[in-house]
């Protein structure tokens, strides 16, 4: 993994916290049914573009994303990051 | 701790995998091509092996299983390259190659998918060096 590759995947962690989470509450929101994969779904999850659903899967694993940014952290040598994503993750 | 069999098989190709691969992944270009090459991305100077007809961030999981076994190592990767390297300014990565997909923010995961992808093919160094695996030992998988 280059350095690029590491901004890249800071930046799209970034991106689920400044536009995923509509009303700021901390809980980033499916797009869609099929945006979380259960295409079928749209009733529950909602349509295209609906953005409604906080579901608890998406923040688990948005959780678990934080904690992998964490962990690489340290081999990059960026330890005020690593602590703020480690520090996402606790508080989310 | 069990290793992880397809680990194993990569490292110790038995039965002809890797040829057989190739004669998926020629199969494969008869059918819809496996070279990355949509018309709502566009196209990037590397190759991935699918086996499905369209190319989503989720099935890079499963592809990777399939890659591994086959000694396609090389098409993993680049696979999750691929979606890293269409990223918008804002920091959005597009979850597949349909229209609808440019809108939807990935839900890849892909700081966990290269630490599992890592753990399956145990070929991604970081920058530093160090082998990107060591580091699953800090995440009690």
């Amino acid at each position: 993994m280059t350095a690029e590759e590491y901004d890249v995947l800071k930046l799209y962690l970034k991106h689920w916290f400044n536009a995923w989470d509509k009303d700021g509450n901390g809980l980033c929101e499916w797009s869609s049914g099929p945006h979380s994969g259960s295409d079928t779904q749209l009733e529950r999850i909602g349509p295209w573009g609906s953005r409604y659903c906080e579901g608890t899967d998406l923040n688990c694993m948005i959780i678990r994303e934080c904690q992998a940014a964490g962990a690489y952290c340290p081999y990059a040598r960026t330890v005020r990051r690593c602590n703020l994503f480690r520090s996402s993750s606790k508080s989310s | 701790m069990c290793a992880n069999p397809l680990t194993q098989h990569y490292k110790n190709p038995k039965d002809g995998s890797k040829e057989r691969f190739e004669i998926i992944n020629k199969k494969n270009q008869g059918i819809n091509g496996n070279k990355w090459c949509s018309p709502s991305l566009k196209p990037v100077d590397r190759e991935y092996y699918t086996s499905y007809v369209d190319l989503y961030d989720w099935e890079l999981y499963y592809d990777t299983i399939a890659l591994a076994y086959f000694g396609g190592e090389s098409y993993a990767i680049d696979g999750i390259k691929m979606f890293l390297s269409e990223q918008r300014p804002d920091g959005l990565l597009v979850a597949g190659t349909t229209e609808a997909d440019w809108e939807q923010h990935s839900p890849n995961f892909p700081n966990v998918f290269l630490l599992r992808r890592a753990r399956t093919l145990q070929a991604l160094f970081i920058s530093n060096g160090i082998l990107i695996s060591r580091i699953k030992g800090d995440m009690n998988w």
